[in-house]
């Protein structure tokens, strides 16, 4: 393999996201280009959340996977990152931004306010 | 010499974290059944854990990945979900047990409600996990845990016939479908994933880095290994003890008996001692690797040593493991008949996460100078094939022996 | 309940009657402690009942009527020394006599077991 080129399979898909501040924010469920047919496509973001596990899954396991993990709601259950918010690969995908600026790692500021509530916490 | 001194602790805390209610089970009724005919199985199972453990410990060093970021980036994500679903429901059947087996030695040591045993048990662990640091927690149960070595006194003092005992260490092709059962059982008892998921998580909360891979080797080669010196001491207690009157265990009572035999009160004692303490440690390990994997294959942040409130939805899910094992251990299902189950599903599953793993250690763009070599690879292969066929065996055989009690 | 299960029945009150003696014997010796006695032979003794409730609910051929009506009874002789040994766990005395019979017992179960 050229030094230029990566297999984005193997190196991006399905690893984790690390924000600005080291906090893990989610992984690399999906990746999204755009580009019109005839021109090159462009790497254009990263989708991460759950609501893009069901079109990975097997055809007749789709409509199960929607209602299990979402529908792919943006903004809800998939949060697209913008490509350009990459800063490196390397174990993890480094990002530029702080997770919450991104929309990333709702879920732990959800059951934070729950979990604050405990002693020492 | 402080290093060393350091190694040397967490070493003793390894062989007492070593045994877990798989082992004290299958252990025991290996040798009740078949005196020391099993005890080749030991070494087997128990290398088995030291290649895997070496590998996901050196993976989690040198690339930062811990097991299930591994599964999850190499096996994708259908297969993947699989692996997550399957090693979900084996941890928390093991966390159930591991909890019941806690509040049985409980009653055995106090003798009341077992009810209250098991809410007391859960309690306790949730406190010591929420309050005690990472270390800490692996001092105090490994420490204690190792008060089964009054297991490998009692097989001494019980003068067994050493040579027969030798002679159980040559492996020989299973007799019996019963033979071949415990064969896989006691592969098994050793070969528990979510020591390894735990392991492995805990070299990256411990920030392990390639100045630490010495470590990792004698941790995982001294630690499980000499943990394995339990397991034979279990075997040949038990074949000394129950073999003879042809008692078949199936109480963890039965188990500290073995102990009594040799030493009376304080055998008693000390057997109790360090299996409440061996299966509180289980307990605490296998709610975390729950969390780990949950955590890791979703990518939310997750580590003991971050605030409870930082890594929020790992906190809840260690939580939630611990609330769901005390609701399945109430309902008054046998802690050694989930023990069973725990131990054969398990194997079962082991692949899924083995390979991924050998994969990435072999793999020099991850691993770079660190990738496998030649002794790696040959011991990473053939653990693969040996795990492979156990674990294509081992419902077959559990269906064809009734679960051992045929 | 087919052979196979009968066997199993009575090999297992065999072994509660094996373990009892084990146990009555580090009693009458001294070597035990109470809470052990009472909580591991209240598990033994409801396993010997439960055997013996299996052997009498389920039914059996005429060949086998006989050894299965000799395990019911003594799976009560055994489940009742077990008995004794947790309510009494001070009398060494009797855990000595009931050491005896458990093996005796243990050893007449086996017998059956055997035959079968």
């Amino acid at each position: 393999m050229e030094d230029k080129q990566m297999d984005l399979v193997y190196r991006v898909l399905d690893d984790q996201l690390v924000d600005i501040e080291g906090r893990r924010c989610g992984r690399v469920d999906d990746l999204e280009f755009d580009g019109s047919l005839g021109d090159p496509p462009r790497l254009y973001a990263i989708l991460s959340g759950s609501g893009t596990w069901h079109r990975r899954l097997p055809r007749p396991l789709r409509k199960l996977g929607e209602r299990i993990f979402g529908t792919g709601v943006s903004g809800r259950d998939v949060i697209r990152v913008p490509w350009e918010q990459v800063e490196e690969i390397s174990s993890v995908i480094r990002l530029k931004a702080k997770a919450r600026d991104l929309g990333l790692g709702q879920g732990d500021e959800r059951d934070a306010a729950l979990v604050a509530k405990l002693p020492k916490s | 010499m402080k290093k060393l001194f350091q190694i040397a602790l967490g070493i003793i805390a390894a062989i007492g974290g070593f045994v877990d209610i798989g082992e004290l089970v299958f252990d025991t009724q290996a040798g009740a059944d078949f005196r020391f005919q099993l005890l080749w199985a030991v070494p087997v199972g128990v290398l088995g854990i030291v290649v895997f453990a070496e590998m996901t410990g050196r993976v989690a060093a040198v690339s930062g990945r811990p097991v299930f970021d591994v599964v999850r980036m190499r096996m994708g994500l259908n297969v993947g979900l699989i692996t997550l679903a399957a090693s979900l429901l084996i941890n928390l059947i093991t966390l159930a047990a591991e909890v019941g087996g806690a509040a049985i030695v409980l009653q055995l040591l106090f003798d009341l409600n077992v009810s209250t045993l098991i809410l007391l048990s859960v309690v306790c662990l949730v406190l010591v996990v929420y309050f005690v640091p990472f270390g800490g927690i692996e001092r105090i149960f490994g420490y204690l845990g190792c008060a089964l070595l009054v297991y490998v006194a009692a097989a001494v003092h019980l003068k067994p016939n050493w040579h027969e005992v030798g002679q159980g260490f040559v492996p020989h092709l299973p007799s019996s479908a019963l033979y071949a059962y415990f064969v896989i059982g006691v592969i098994g008892a050793a070969l528990v994933p979510y020591e390894v998921y735990f392991y492995s998580s805990g070299a990256i909360e411990d920030r392990w880095g390639t100045a630490d891979l010495n470590l990792n080797r004698a941790n995982a080669a001294l630690g499980f290994g000499l943990g394995g010196i339990l397991s034979i001491a279990l075997i040949v207690v038990a074949g000394e003890v129950f073999f003879d009157p042809h008692i078949q265990p199936g109480y963890l009572g039965t188990t500290a008996l073995g102990a009594q035999q040799a030493f009376g009160e304080a055998g008693l004692v000390l057997a109790l001692v360090g299996m409440l303490f061996a299966v509180g440690g289980a307990a605490v390990e296998c709610a975390f690797s729950g969390a780990y994997t949950l955590a890791q294959f979703a990518g939310w942040e997750w580590g003991k040593y971050r605030r409870p409130r930082d890594a929020s939805r790992f906190t809840m899910a260690w939580l939630i493991f611990f609330a769901l094992a005390f609701v399945i251990v109430e309902t008054g299902v046998d802690p050694v008949l989930l023990t069973e189950y725990a131990v054969i599903l398990s194997v079962v599953a082991l692949p899924l996460t083995y390979l991924p793993l050998l994969l990435i250690a072999r793999d020099r763009t991850f691993m770079g100078d660190h990738a496998n070599g030649i002794l790696g690879n040959v011991l990473g292969w053939l653990y693969f094939v040996i795990i492979l066929g156990v674990s294509l065996a081992a419902i077959p055989l559990m269906l064809i022996t009734n679960g051992g009690s045929v | 309940m087919g052979r196979e299960g009968v066997r199993a029945s009575i090999e297992q009150l065999a072994s509660i009657s094996a373990e009892g003696a084990l146990m009555a014997g580090d009693l009458a010796r001294g070597r035990t402690k109470t809470t052990f006695v009472r909580v591991h032979g209240a598990e033994l003794s409801a396993q010997a009942e439960h055997e013996a409730e299996k052997l009498s609910d389920a039914p059996v051929s005429a060949g086998l009527q006989n050894s299965v009506q000799g395990a019911i009874e003594l799976s009560s002789d055994i489940a009742g020394a077990i008995d004794d040994l947790r309510v009494s766990p001070h009398d060494r005395k009797q855990a000595r006599v009931n050491e005896v019979k458990l093996r005796r017992w243990a050893e007449e179960t086996r017998g059956l077991a055997e035959k079968l």
